[in-house]
């Protein structure tokens, strides 16, 4: 039998705050254990929480982000439960007055658009951190994160397979990026999903049992999640099984899930209005303020490429998808005016180093300016491709700017005509069986010949003129 | 001669402002004082002596010099125990957090120590301020100084008894349903609820904190104004916490009672009400009356379900403000526990005294899927209910006016064993905290056992100044309060 | 409505608290009688009146984004039970 597979996604994000949501400690990341911490976000007796303004606005940013409406009236919750890392035993959320409801994102699946329901997106703290003592018999605890704010997005079950909820989680990191709401660096853990998922046979409309994998920390870990769940679904369904409504955990490792059961037993989170916070109230103005303070969004800079700047739509797609590359291409654009060169050099160069070393390259010396001067020296027939690569290495090794390195390195195209008509009478001359191939016919020959004419030079002749003298001096040789 | 430690505070600051005294004699006088009765009536459970002596010596520097001039520096001062002290431990009266010493303090603490007052120690009270008797306590039971076989009433017992045994020129308390006022009522003091919001609650260890609320303990109706001048502000680290833009609260302390009108709920009046304080409240009332005051029958019906609804909400809030007390980052942890889950259960299971366990049991309850609607937020209706009539008194009356207990004191033991019996005597103290009003006891009387009578005096929000004006003129017209005690132990 | 030995294990079991097989029947008891009592609430119309969780119409009490921190370890770590490497410390948790 074939199943459509049902996702929606739970992510999690940390806000980039000053402070943490509660209290004065700092947000930050990394730190002593224990060390970015104080008696309210210990939790300890008599302490007191005070919400952080910034925290939500920025979860409102989100929100409007996000196409959601805001709640002129809000009010936080007390989420009751015990486990070590939550220092009240209860976590401060919201429940049935989230900030943010009833939004969408747009997400490019195949080249087409789909859109995706945003049910709710509410603030709450963060928990701390559990670690094994590697030397003793416990479990150890670092409250450092305890109380830095997060924002929950919930989608609706509008997800159709595991590539539509990565590009999904993709979509949403970029957009929280681009409001600059979240740094999303997902090897902390700033931001991670769960992915609720159920199957049921094609053509029928009823939900199947959902099971919900918690805590996924990459994109593909999500789209590999999704694809093991409900392979794993079809196959209890297919033994004549059913689907156990439960929690389970994935390991990316062995790339197969594994039940929580027992952990997740009968929760019952007691919800209850916060007494210790006042209702939040969102007036026209703060609304309007928080709006104006929205930079452009991924799909309105994607559309601005193609119209305006003439980019391939899946370039210009993948360009933007990235708050950080995009910057980087319109800095670059800044410098170098040529909008395409800037479009293809990223979806090779830059694209390909981030596959194989991560974002590192993004907060490399290579910055936009620099990559755009690169670009701009190339534009100009001052320096040759093979050269262009050469100095972006050595910027994001060195820091050095690339005029430097190319004086220094002598990169510079040689154009002294005499120069060239040396090498290529001596190229011409040292190859005679080149030469003979060529005036009997063989193009090829000419490739070969071009090449020994561009080593003599040391890369750095302008290969168009090389032809042109090349052509030149082969015609008169065979005449 | 007359013992420094039986003065007012206003007395004893016109005489340390004088230099007729000094603050370190006054200090060891009430310290000698605790050392030869504390025994017998049980109020401190920490004693900082030393602390208390570096205090008074600073204190008196800067009285000396001018640079302080409240009429709280100087004065020896006691603490219950629920609210946190840096460096001294703050147990709650609770096995939990027996050894609990915290790294931070309470902001009214912190105010009334910038102010210079002297802080002599904790005091006794039931355990997390669960109970009406302080008797729910590892420390033991206070007694009440009037009579030892009798109760202090709670869970101010301890805030209560040693202003009334003359062990602290004041103390402070905390009242979620009546803690501060019952205790005031039993002991013969003077005891004010004020408006929720008006102190800060930072630091006060949690029972339920839409509830709870700091106030004073004081040997009359001046002295506790001149306590809510210095204590009374608005605290950032508390989003509950409301700015006081009405003067000091000793202003209109003369202005007597003509013009007044005082509403007598006919809830506070039932046959619950024991005759002896039914007469003395009474007689008071006719007392005002005589002074110019208009005096009414009113009604608020529902009252009736103020206990239900109090027990309701201030369990369920407590079943999540004690949850944090799991022995994992302070306070008791079982040497029996072997993995995580004993570690939460069995040190709270040991930690925690029966009725702290009642209470989080009844609170999970109220809270738990299936009973939310049904009790929880049945509560939360009713308090609505209980808060408006309260409104709608208001628009008639200056003050509704009644007793703060159906009795005076029991016995120790009394009522330890029927904890319902216990919570519906709550019922004139109790509405005043869902509702967020300031709630005053005065001492106006004694009954045929000779102990205290307290009259309770029910504002509307910030109206603490009307309420200690009619406190001042009851206290003008009963005898002051000094002479009311000497009465009862003839 | 009943509160039994059961109803009490397993609010007990929610709420994190041990309690003595001889303690079981009491606490049934005090509860099953003071939950009956409170439930002459439920019987009480209450029409249309909102829940009131809060007693001040007090709104957006917010603190500006500014850290106030210091670094206060051990002080804050003084009254754990058990530490190990700067961290607090319990006995495993299978899940960490």
């Amino acid at each position: 039998m074939e199943y459509d597979i049902i996702i929606g996604l739970e992510i999690h994000s940390e806000l980039k705050t000053q402070s943490k949501v509660f209290c004065g400690c700092k947000n930050e990341f990394g730190g002593d254990p224990n060390t970015q911490c104080c008696p309210v976000c210990l939790g300890m007796p008599g302490t007191l929480p005070v919400l952080n303004k910034t925290a939500l606005e920025y979860a409102i940013k989100a929100g409007l982000a996000m196409n959601c409406k805001i709640s002129r009236f809000s009010k936080l919750d007390r989420k009751n439960f015990f486990y070590p890392d939550m220092p009240k035993a209860y976590q401060i959320s919201q429940y049935d007055l989230p900030i943010c409801y009833d939004g969408y994102v747009d997400i490019e699946v195949n080249g087409e658009t789909k859109r995706i329901g945003i049910e709710r997106i509410h603030i709450e703290e963060d928990a701390g951190k559990l670690v094994h003592d590697p030397y003793g018999q416990g479990t150890l605890i670092d409250y450092n994160r305890c109380g830095v704010p997060l924002i929950e997005i919930v989608t609706r079950p509008d997800i159709r397979s595991p590539e539509e909820a990565r590009i999904l989680f993709e979509t949403i990191k970029s957009i929280l990026e681009y409001t600059e709401v979240s740094d999303c660096r997902m090897q902390e853990g700033s931001i991670r999903a769960d992915v609720n998922l159920s199957i049921r046979p094609k053509g029928t409309e009823a939900f199947g049992v959902r099971t919900e994998m918690k805590n996924l920390n990459s994109f593909r870990s999500v789209q590999r999640a999704a694809e093991a769940e409900a392979k794993r679904q079809a196959e209890v369904l297919r033994k004549g099984g059913v689907v156990i409504q439960e929690t389970r955990r994935w390991d990316d490792n062995k790339g197969e899930s594994f039940s929580m059961r027992g952990k997740e037993e009968a929760m019952d989170y007691r919800y209850f209005p916060e007494p210790d916070l006042v209702p939040i109230v969102v007036d026209d103005e703060w609304l309007e303020s928080i709006k104006r303070s929205i930079p452009e969004l991924p799909q309105s800079r994607r559309d601005r490429y193609i119209n305006e700047l003439g980019i391939p739509r899946y370039d210009a797609n993948l360009i933007t998808m990235n708050k950080r590359v995009a910057d980087m291409f319109d800095a670059a654009v800044a410098v170098c005016g040529n909008a395409k060169t800037v479009s293809n050099w990223i979806m090779t160069d830059i694209m390909r180093r981030i596959n194989d070393k991560g974002e590192a390259v993004l907060d490399s010396p290579l910055n936009g300016k620099r990559f755009g001067e690169i670009l701009l020296f190339l534009e100009k027939g001052e320096i040759t491709q093979a050269s262009a690569k050469k100095v972006m290495d050595e910027v994001i090794e060195t820091g050095a700017e690339p005029s430097e390195i190319i004086e220094k390195r002598g990169l510079k195209v040689q154009r002294d005509e005499n120069l060239v008509l040396d090498a290529v009478r001596k190229v011409i001359q040292s190859n005679p069986q080149a030469f003979n191939d060529y005036v009997s016919g063989k193009e090829k020959a000419f490739g070969f010949l071009m090449g020994r004419v561009m080593g003599e030079l040391k890369g750095k002749g302008d290969p168009a003129q090389v032809k042109e003298v090349l052509t030149r001096e082969l015609q008169a040789a065979s005449s | 001669m007359m013992k420094l430690r039986e003065l007012t505070l206003k007395e004893t600051h016109d005489l340390l402002k004088a230099g007729e005294i000094g603050v370190v004699e006054l200090t060891r006088e009430y310290l000698d004082a605790i050392h030869e009765n504390n025994p017998s009536i049980n109020c401190y459970v920490t004693l900082c002596e030393n602390e208390a002596l570096n205090q008074a010596e600073e204190a008196q520097k800067r009285l000396s010099s001018g640079e302080e001039n409240s009429a709280l520096c100087g004065i020896p001062m006691g603490i219950k125990d629920n609210m946190c002290t840096y460096g001294v431990r703050t147990t709650c009266a609770s096995k939990m957090l027996e050894n609990f010493i915290p790294p931070y303090s309470s902001t009214a603490v912190d105010r009334l120590l910038k102010k210079g007052a002297v802080m002599l120690g904790k005091l006794n009270m039931d355990e997390f301020a669960m109970g009406s008797s302080t008797e729910n306590t590892i420390f033991g039971p206070t007694r009440n100084p009037w009579n030892t076989e009798y109760v202090a009433g709670g869970s101010s017992g301890g805030s209560a008894a040693a202003v009334a045994a003359n062990l602290a020129g004041f103390t402070l308390g905390s009242d979620t349903g009546g803690s501060i006022r019952q205790p005031a009522a039993f002991c013969g003091v003077v005891g004010l609820k004020p408006t929720y919001g008006l102190v800060s609650r930072y630091g006060l260890v949690a029972f339920a904190s839409s509830l709870d609320q700091i106030g004073p303990l004081t040997k009359d109706v001046t002295d506790c104004a001149l306590v809510m001048d210095e204590v009374v502000a608005h605290d950032p680290m508390d989003s509950t916490s409301v700015a006081w833009e009405n003067g000091s609260f000793t202003e209109d302390l003369e202005k007597g009672v003509k013009g007044l009108s005082l509403g007598l709920p006919a809830e506070f009046f039932d046959s619950a009400l024991d005759d002896g304080v039914r007469k003395a409240i009474l007689k008071t009332i006719k007392l005002l009356e005589e002074q110019g005051a208009s005096a009414q029958e009113t009604a608020l019906p529902g009252i009736k379900h103020a206990v239900p609804a109090y027990y309701l909400i201030s369990s369920s809030e407590a079943s999540a403000n004690l949850a944090r007390y799991d022995g994992i980052r302070y306070g008791h942890r079982s040497k029996a526990a072997k993995n995580i889950d004993e570690v939460y259960r069995s040190s709270r299971g040991e930690g925690f005294g029966r009725e702290v366990k009642r209470r989080i049991l009844l609170g999970t309850y109220a809270l738990s899927s299936g009973y939310h609607d049904e009790l929880y937020n049945k509560a939360l209706k009713v308090r609505r209910i209980i808060a408006n009539e309260f409104a709608r008194a208001f628009e008639q009356f200056d003050v509704i006016i009644g007793p703060a207990y159906p009795t005076t004191a029991f016995k120790l033991g009394e009522k330890l064993e029927d904890p319902l019996k216990m919570y519906l005597s709550d019922i004139y103290t109790a509405g005043v905290n869902l509702a967020g009003l300031p709630g005053l006891v005065v001492p106006c009387g004694l009954d045929d056992k000779n102990m205290p009578i307290g009259i309770q005096l029910i504002g509307k929000p910030f109206s603490e100044k009307l309420l200690l004006r009619i406190g001042y003129a009851i206290e003008k017209a009963v005898g002051s309060f000094k002479a009311l005690k000497n009465e009862g132990r003839a | 409505m009943a509160t039994d030995v059961e109803t009490i294990k397993k609010i007990a079991q929610l709420s994190a608290l041990s309690i003595n097989e001889s303690e079981l029947e009491g606490f049934a008891k005090d509860l099953d009688m003071i939950i009956g009592y409170m439930e002459q609430l439920s019987k009480l119309d209450t029409g249309d009146v909102k829940p009131m969780e809060h007693v001040l119409p007090l709104h957006n009490v917010l603190r500006e984004d500014v850290p106030t921190h210091v670094n206060r370890r051990e002080e804050l770590m003084n009254n754990a039970p058990e530490t190990a490497n700067e961290c607090f410390m319990v006995p495993s948790v299978v899940d960490a």
